[in-house]
Parts: C-alpha cells; structure tokens; sequence
C-alpha cells in the first residue's frame, strides 16, 4: 500500500476516534506531572503506567504510552530549572544551566525555552526520521559490539569532561567510579558473581534509578538544607516564552541537535542522556565567545541544545525498537513492553503483520507534541510557585519522594539502602569537588560497555589491531574521538585546572 | 592558620582560573590541593582493591570474555587518574600538613554551624531510612465509603519529617505537622490508588 495512502487512513482513524485524544492528553499530563517529581524518571513512569493500559484497546493504551513518553521526558527539565534535581540523566545538562537562570529569577524564560525547544525536538525527530528511515536504519545498523562499547566510554569521558571543565581528571574519576558501581553483579556472558559478596540483592546489580535519586535527590537535600539562608528562586516568573526573534537566533543549534538526538536515539542501547551530554558539548564548541562565556552559568543556546537532542531522541529510540524489535533505550523497552502486551509483534515484519503502525505511532508523536506544549505552558506557572517555596519547607517533602521513588524501581526495600548510601557518598564526592553527573552515566552505560567489550574482543580474537581498525572504520573514527576527548581534557582544558 | 589561609586561597585562585565554563555548578571551589590528595589516597587504595578482587574472579571461558577483564582495566586506569589527581595536589601544596589539616579540616566541619547541622541531618535520615525498612505494619480501617489505610512508612514518614521541617523550617510543631500529615497522605494515595504500588514494607 502507498505511504502517503496509509499516512491518510491512520489521520482520519485517530480524527475521528476522540477517545485516542483523551488518552494522549491524560498520558501527556501524567508523565510531565511524574517527570516533574526530583527523581522520579521516564523509565519509571513508563514502567508503572503500563499497568493502567491493560484494560485499554490497542490504538488507545499506544497512544496513552507514547502520550507519557512525551510527557515525562520534558516533565523531567522541570525539577532540573527549579530545585536542581533532575528528573531524569539527561536532563542533568539543562539542570546545570536552567537552575543558574532560575536563582537570577529567570526560571520562567528558562523553562519556556526548554519548552519550546523540547516542541522544537520532537518535530525535529519526527520529521527526521519519516524522511530518512532506511538511512537511519542503515547508519544505525553499522553500530556493532565494538562500535557500542567505544560509544559508552565516550559518553562517560564526554560526561566527565562537560561537568568538571576545571579538571577534568576529576570528572573522569567520578565516570570510573560510576564504572565500578555498574559492574556490580552477575555478568551477562556467564553468569558470574561479581562484587556481590554473598548478597543476593548485590547479584541483581545496581540499579541507576535509586543511584540517580541519591547522588541528585538525596544529596542535594543534605547540601541545601542545613544551609543556613538556603539560596531559593523568585516566585515572579517572568516572561515565559521566548520570542520568535531568540527562537530563530538558536535555529541552527536546535536542527544540530535534533540530528544529534535523531541519530543517537536511533543507535540501540544508547539513549537521551549521551544525546544529550553530545549535543551539550558540541554546543559549547559551537558557540560563540560570547554564548561561551555564558555556559554553565545560565545559557539558553545551552538548554536548547540539551532539550533538542533528549527529545529527538524520543523519535529516533522509537525507530530500532519498532524496526528491529531493539529498544533505543529503557523507556522505549517500556513502550516495547505495553505493544506486546497487546499482542503487537514488533521487529522487521512489523509493516507487513501491523501495515500502518508505524504511521500511527508517528501521528500520535505529533500529537502528544502538540498536547506537551499546550500542557507544559499550562502547568509551568504553577510549578513556579511550588518550587519557589523556601527550600527548608521543599526539601524536607522530597525526602519521603526519594523513599518512595526508590523503592517503587522494584518494589524492593534493598533499593532505599543503595539510595541512602548513593545520597552519602554523593555528599561527601560534592564536599570533595567531583561531579556526580557522570557516576549516573557511567552506571547506566557500564554493563553495556562491559558486554560489548567482551563480545569484540571475542570477534577479534584471531584478527589483527590493523585489521580490525580499517574494516571497522566507524569504530576506527570513535576510537579516535574517544582518544581526542581524553587529549584534549588532559592537554587543553586539564591546564586550567586546579 | 597560615596554612589554612594558603589552603584557601589556593583553592580560589583554582576556581577563579575558571572564567567560563565551570561544570556542574561550582564544584571546583570546592576543591583544595589538601582534600584532592587525600581523595586521590582513598581512590588509589580502592582501585587497587578492585584490581586484585577482579583478578581473583572466576574464569569460566576464554580470558577475552572474562568477567574481571573491565573491572581490571577500570580500576587499572582509576589507580593512573588517581596518582595524577595526588601528584598535581602535592604540586599545588597539598602534602604540607596533610594529616594535621585533614584534621584541622574534619574538626573545623563539626565546629561550624551548617556542619553540625548537616551531620544532625545524615543521621535523621539514616535513622529514618533504618526505621521504614524495620518497622512493617499496614493499619486497614473501613469507612462507609472506603478502607482508610495507613502503614508504617506513613507513620514513620509522618513523624520525621514533622521533625525535620521543625529544626530547620523552624515553623510552629502544629503548622509542621499539619503540612507534613497532608502532603505525606497525598504521596502515599498518588502511589498506592493511582499508581498501584504498595507503600515500603507493607502488604
């Protein structure tokens, strides 16, 4: 059947079905209200709203799914501006900008700009990805074990650099130690024990959620409340949207990034946070001296970049996980989770046993779009005044979210423990110096980088270094952005350091 | 004194370097040549650590795929970064007066005010992260309506944050826990009725 033709019968069934509607709204505003708890991610929201989508139609429990998708991936920006807590990893970039914005009563146009780049983002994504889906696919394809492993150590070296530029050794280290933290556990080729000592929970491994609610949720509480006059942002939020003149004036960062996130989200197992981190840094060396100077202080061109990219990636993670029946990240295995549980077989065949899926999978992106913009405005002012609240009466409510949020991962009170302790030693790394973004990272991309490592090394076995370097040229190519990246931390900006 | 003095000033002459981009927030004023070498000494000892324990692992296949073969390298290249980290403290100062300013350090943190809160805050929270996974009851009161429940994470919950908000919010002891009883009922009925899950050791 003609595209174009599906395209067309997929738009009057959703027209004229004002149920699907309904759900992409309700799914829109449940997941900005999930992201928008410090702590509580996408991942979570996706996995615990499955539950409600078992007594809904097929077409109807989709589009509720792909309306809290959308959702909770912006919902995540709004903690980062407001109380320094991000949602979600990805959103840690947007954090370290946004909150800078909001403590100079900028939050409002910090958010609003997240907003409008996020609306930016998904279009970006979408569109993307109709034009170019073999391309896509093809590219996306090319990434292999060895190709996967060098992409994660990137991210967590990419990671250490952004979040400490003085030095950034020190961010390493933090991404390292992250390292350790993820290798905890049975391992995925046999199944050993590994740093467990005897603990059945310790076999399951580390999960990121409670070590991201931790290091930004907890830790923050144990920073910012003792304080004795705790820094709170103004309750006036000012002009929320930007103008059209700034909109375009970011133009060509928003269409970089939304390639970046496009791309990357297309890359099974890679995810928003290294589209995120990625687009971040390839914005700062992009910008001009001036925007430069602004980085990491409150810079807009910096949320642009950072909220482009995680929201392209919405798109681009939907690709590999309906084409190829691979997730492009934890959230989309969730979505992958809610169509199979109503019995939609996902993988290549997917045009030919579901014909106009695909179609309408992308329909309702653009929807729940639309429905986030609308939500997101609505939604923005009143969160404002929420987290405008003085941060002695705020935090102490966070704790118990903390508890909760851990525990809910897997309904397993082991994960408070791992929250507690990722809380304190979050504390002590900041009293230190070391930033936490890339231990987050790195404990979410270590089993990948460790199971692909081994996998190639497998492969290579019986190859020569030489070999394997030119017939694995896109290999070849991260292999050398990976080594320029430690290059240019320990031999340009490492000089700088303390 | 003089020396903590230095400390001091070396440390935001190492933040001041910085005049665009810091990174996540102001980390890097944080940081003195002092607690780099001391954290630098931790992170040796635990790379080495891991090291030998990765060593130790079992071996089931070929050594390409064994399972301590990234940990190794890990905690290989963590022992490198944390002898650089260590060598540029001592370059900037740091080994004068290591142990007594650790000291001096870990002494002046419990005399000063935020400090002594900050430690009073951790061991509310250990005690309170102890307490929720110990205490497990699941109070079931039917009304004519519905069943009123209450667990013990909402008890506890209830009781520590009324504490919290009290020595730090310093609001009046009703308005603390009058705000805490509301917004620890609403997150409770968020999670147990429209999220389905149940509260921490309850059932």
């Amino acid at each position: 059947m003609d595209v174009w033709l599906q395209v067309q019968e997929q738009l009057l069934f959703i027209a004229q079905t004002p149920m699907l509607w309904v759900a992409c709204l309700s799914g829109v505003t449940l997941g900005i209200l999930w992201g928008a708890m410090p702590g509580l991610s996408t991942t979570m929201a996706m996995t615990l709203l499955i539950g409600l989508t078992v007594g809904m139609p097929q077409a109807v429990a989709i589009i509720f799914m792909i309306g809290v998708y959308t959702g909770s991936v912006f919902g995540g920006a709004i903690s980062a501006v407001l109380v320094n807590i991000p949602g979600t990893p990805d959103a840690v970039p947007t954090m370290v900008e946004g909150y800078a914005l909001a403590k100079r009563g900028e939050g409002g146009l910090a958010l609003g700009t997240a907003i409008s780049a996020s609306f930016v983002g998904n279009w970006v994504g979408i569109v993307l990805l109709i034009s170019f889906i073999p391309a896509v696919l093809f590219f996306a394809l090319q990434f292999r074990s060895w190709e996967m492993f060098l992409l994660s150590l990137w991210g967590i070296a990419i990671c250490g650099s952004m979040s400490s530029m003085g030095s950034p050794l020190k961010g390493w280290i933090s991404g390292w130690l992250g390292l350790l933290v993820s290798f905890v556990g049975l391992d995925a080729i046999h199944g050993v024990s590994r740093f467990s000592f005897g603990s059945y929970n310790l076999d399951d491994g580390v999960s990121f959620i409670p070590v991201l609610i931790g290091l930004f949720g907890l830790a923050e509480i144990l920073r910012v409340l003792p304080q004795k006059s705790p820094p709170s942002i103004p309750s006036d939020v000012g002009r929320v949207l930007p103008s059209i003149g700034t909109l375009v004036k970011y133009l060509r960062p928003s269409l970089r990034s939304g390639l970046i996130g496009t791309v990357i989200g297309a890359i099974p197992g890679a995810g928003a946070n290294v589209a995120s981190f990625f687009s971040y840094d390839v914005g700062r060396r992009r910008a001009g001296q001036e925007e430069k100077k602004k980085w990491g202080k409150g810079s807009y061109e910096a949320i642009v970049c950072s909220e482009v990219a995680n929201n392209a990636n919405v798109g681009g993670s939907m690709l590999p996980t309906l084409a190829l029946g691979i997730p492009g990240n934890a959230a989309a295995a969730a979505v992958l989770a809610a169509l199979e549980l109503k019995n939609v077989v996902v993988g290549p065949l997917i045009q030919t046993e579901n014909p106009g899926l695909i179609f309408y999978i992308y329909i309702g992106l653009i929807i729940a779009n639309f429905f986030m913009y609308g939500m997101a405005i609505a939604l923005l002012k009143p969160c404002v005044k929420l987290f405008s609240l003085p941060k002695t009466l705020l935090m102490p409510l966070i704790l118990p979210i903390c508890v909760l949020g851990a525990f809910a991962v897997n309904l397993n009170y082991f994960d408070v423990y791992v929250m507690l302790i990722s809380g304190l030693i979050g504390y002590i790394l900041h009293l230190l110096g070391f930033p936490l973004a890339p231990v987050v990272l790195a404990v979410i991309l270590g089993p990948l980088a460790d199971e692909n490592l081994r996998r190639a090394l497998l492969v290579f076995e019986d190859v020569g270094i030489l070999t394997v370097l030119w017939e694995r040229k896109l290999g070849t190519v991260l292999l050398f952005v990976v080594l320029y990246t430690f290059y240019d931390g320990i031999f340009k900006r490492g000089k700088t350091g303390t | 004194m003089i020396e903590d003095e230095i400390e001091q000033s070396q440390s935001l002459a190492g933040s001041s370097k910085n005049t665009g981009f810091a990174g996540e927030e102001d980390i890097e004023g944080q940081s003195t040549p002092a607690k780099d070498l001391g954290s630098a000494c931790v992170i040796a000892v635990l790379a080495i650590t891991v090291a030998v324990m990765s060593v130790r692992l079992d071996v089931p296949g070929s050594v390409y795929t064994a399972p301590g073969l990234l940990p190794f390298m890990t905690s290989l290249s963590l022992f490198l970064m944390a002898i650089f980290l260590g060598l540029r403290a001592m370059r900037a100062g740091g080994a004068a007066h290591f142990v007594g300013g650790a000291w001096r350090a870990i002494t002046r943190y419990i005399a000063e005010y935020q400090g002594r809160r900050s430690l009073l805050l951790i061991v509310i929270v250990v005690i309170y992260v102890i307490l929720v996974g110990s205490i497990s009851f699941d109070l079931r009161m039917p009304t004519p309506l519905f069943v009123f429940r209450l667990s013990s994470y909402e008890v506890i919950s209830i009781g520590v944050i009324t504490l919290i908000m009290k020595l730090y919010w310093k609001a009046p002891l009703a308005r603390c826990f009058f705000v805490s009883l509301i917004s620890i009922e609403v997150l409770a009925s968020i999670f147990r009725y429209g999220f389905a899950i149940i509260m921490p050791e309850s059932f």
